[in-house]
């Protein structure tokens, strides 16, 4: 078990007295603070918090050892600045990052992670399939990939929303009318990703569609620039995490943002230690959400 | 590896299917009662979470306890369905109390996967009389560690809800990635896929329970009646499907005896989980049914021509 971060949640659970102020707090969601929690009490054999319906009470264990707890954690962080000092005399980071996100949200996560000195970022742009072979395989120390994807093997943090849109050319009806409806899309077809970059996103995307009374064929379309493409010669429609700009020839509707927001995960090998690194992208992940 | 054209083997495609589907999948198949003993395994030794799977053990366990003489299989049984746990089938979705024998609890168990009946069941023999099943079998990598009741109570604890229903709603939520003991065969009722053919193929030689108790176990479990699994990889005339299904969250199993005329029974179990937490994924289910049909297709063989086989001139 990672013993610092657990330490951290069973702190801050302390200080706020409540899990979900604790939550925000973290920066993070109520589920996996409160599973921590409980994971960490199973390690340790005794019960650290109370909950109740007020909040969360210490419990006489968790009193006697929330003070060497907070050493610990308040320790930790000085403990990784150093580490990130000695990693990044190493050099090369790898880092990947799904073909879904935003060039603005790629660019801010290089400078979150090259802030961290010296190392060298390196990015690779691909499907999240590809992706988490990679980080397997160790050719990527870590990467922010879809939700749904197969994970397994690998730790994958918490959920983070993005925003999406859908796309349409700027002559469709959908982009003149006042409230768009999704059915308005029948005449196009769908630019989409292709479904073998990973399958359980196309099909969760699809199933949106479906379920909203949108039913049409689809043609791959690899990035952005080739979902634009296809919007821009009056074909197509698509979904895509790049804000309302001015590219001729394409509209950006404001449909249903949490239904369709980007799920995204960063993953990375149990053994790796990459745990400054996730943090950076984790605070610029958090930051870009919708919420 | 060579160049040139290569033919993908069974396994390769199998692994291609659950890939396509989103899920991550383990398939262990066996041809049932053949000396030669044919197997095929994609992950088959790893061990799986159960999940509803775990009524087959639980009914064979009550078949052997029928018979040892400790249960009278035609018994009464008063059941409050208020009482257990709640379900979509059978009993368990029954709103007033019944009365019914114990081969009819145990079969209204398997075939509609009846939570209600396996309370009930699990309750008359106890996991003891599991355990000593598995163990008299050899199957040493599957543990019972309680009935449907239990994970459901657990499940409640660990989402921070109050009833299943809710606790349930918290699972699919797409944006919350919940690591629960439901889903980790170290906290759960657990398997491995070549350990349920090996069950199934105990059943099905016979080796398992008495003659009686093997027809009767074989009778119920082709009346499941669950097509999208297992069964839509086998649309056939003539074909019997004897299976259970297990389902929670993003994990979907079946474990299976496909038995085409003539021919040696072939036993299959694939186990997924799922990469979307939806609680509909007709693909998944679709997929098992087509790793279950790749695996099986490459098993199949003639039975023997028995020269004292019903044929013969003096059966007429």
């Amino acid at each position: 078990m990672d013993l610092i971060r657990h330490l951290r949640f069973f702190v801050t659970v302390a200080e706020e007295g409540h899990f979900g102020r604790a939550a925000a707090a973290l920066d993070m969601t109520q589920p996996p603070l409160s599973q921590g929690l409980r994971k960490l009490e199973q390690h340790l054999g005794s019960e650290l918090v109370h909950r109740t319906r007020q909040g969360a009470v210490l419990t006489p264990a968790g009193a006697e050892l929330l003070p060497r707890a907070r050493l610990l954690v308040d320790d930790a962080d000085r403990f990784l600045a150093e580490a990130g000092r000695v990693a990044r005399a190493r050099g090369l980071l790898h880092w990947g990052a799904t073909r879904a996100l935003p060039d603005r949200l790629v660019t801010l996560c290089v400078t979150a992670l090259s802030r961290r000195g010296e190392a060298t970022v390196s990015t690779r742009s691909a499907s999240t399939v590809e992706l988490v072979d990679a980080v397997r395989s160790g050719m990527c120390d870590l990467a922010v990939v879809e939700r749904p994807a197969l994970t397994e093997g690998l730790d994958a943090g918490p959920v983070v929303k993005l925003r999406r849109w859908l796309v349409v050319p700027a002559d469709h009806r959908s982009a003149r009318s006042d409230r768009p409806r999704l059915p308005m899309l029948s005449d196009l077809t769908f630019a989409a990703p292709p479904r073998a970059g990973n399958p359980a996103s196309f099909d969760a995307v699809q199933d949106l569609l479906r379920e909203r009374g949108l039913d049409v064929d689809t043609t791959p379309a690899v990035d952005d620039r080739a979902v634009l493409a296809a919007v821009a010669a009056g074909t197509h429609f698509g979904v895509s995490t790049s804000p309302p700009g001015a590219v001729p020839g394409v509209a950006w509707l404001d449909w249903a943002p949490s239904a369709l927001a980007l799920r995204v995960r960063i993953v990375r090998r149990a053994d790796a230690d990459v745990g400054v690194h996730v943090d950076a992208l984790d605070r610029v992940l958090f930051k870009e959400r919708v919420r | 590896m060579n160049g040139g054209v290569r033919r993908d083997t069974a396994v390769d495609r199998i692994r291609a299917v659950f890939a396509d589907a989103g899920c991550t999948g383990w398939l262990h198949a066996r041809r049932c009662a053949d000396p030669r003993a044919a197997m095929l395994s994609v992950r088959g030794d790893e061990r799986v979470v159960l999940a509803s799977v775990y009524k087959l053990p639980l009914f064979l366990a009550f078949c052997a306890e029928v018979d040892a003489g400790r249960l009278d299989a035609s018994g009464q049984l008063r059941i409050v369905p208020s009482d257990c746990t709640p379900g979509p089938t059978g009993i368990a979705s029954f709103r007033d109390p019944v009365t019914m024998s114990r081969r009819d609890v145990a079969a209204s168990m398997m075939t509609v996967s009846d939570n209600a009946a396996a309370d009930v069941l699990l309750g008359e023999i106890g996991t003891t009389a599991v355990e000593e099943l598995l163990t008299r079998l050899g199957l040493t990598r599957t543990r019972i560690v309680g009935g449907t009741a239990d994970v459901y109570q657990r499940l409640v604890e660990e989402t921070d809800t109050r009833t299943t229903v809710e606790a349930f709603r918290a699972l699919t939520d797409i944006d919350a990635a919940w690591t629960v003991s439901a889903y980790d065969p170290a906290y759960t009722s657990a398997t491995t896929p070549e350990e349920m053919t090996r069950l199934l193929e105990a059943v099905w030689s016979g080796s398992a329970l008495s003659p009686e108790s093997t027809a009767f176990a074989q009778q119920v479990m082709r009346a499941q009646i669950w097509p999208h699994r297992i069964a839509s990889g086998f649309p056939h005339r003539g074909v019997a499907i004897a299976g259970k299904t297990g389902t929670i969250g993003i994990i979907r199993n079946e474990v299976a005896v496909v038995e085409f005329p003539g021919e040696y029974p072939i036993a299959v179990a694939v186990f997924t989980r799922a990469a979307r937490a939806d609680p509909v994924l007709p693909v998944v289910d679709a997929a098992i049914g087509e790793a279950a049909r790749i695996a099986v297709t490459e098993l199949r063989a003639p039975l023997p021509d028995d020269p004292a086989g019903p044929s013969s001139a003096e059966s007429a």
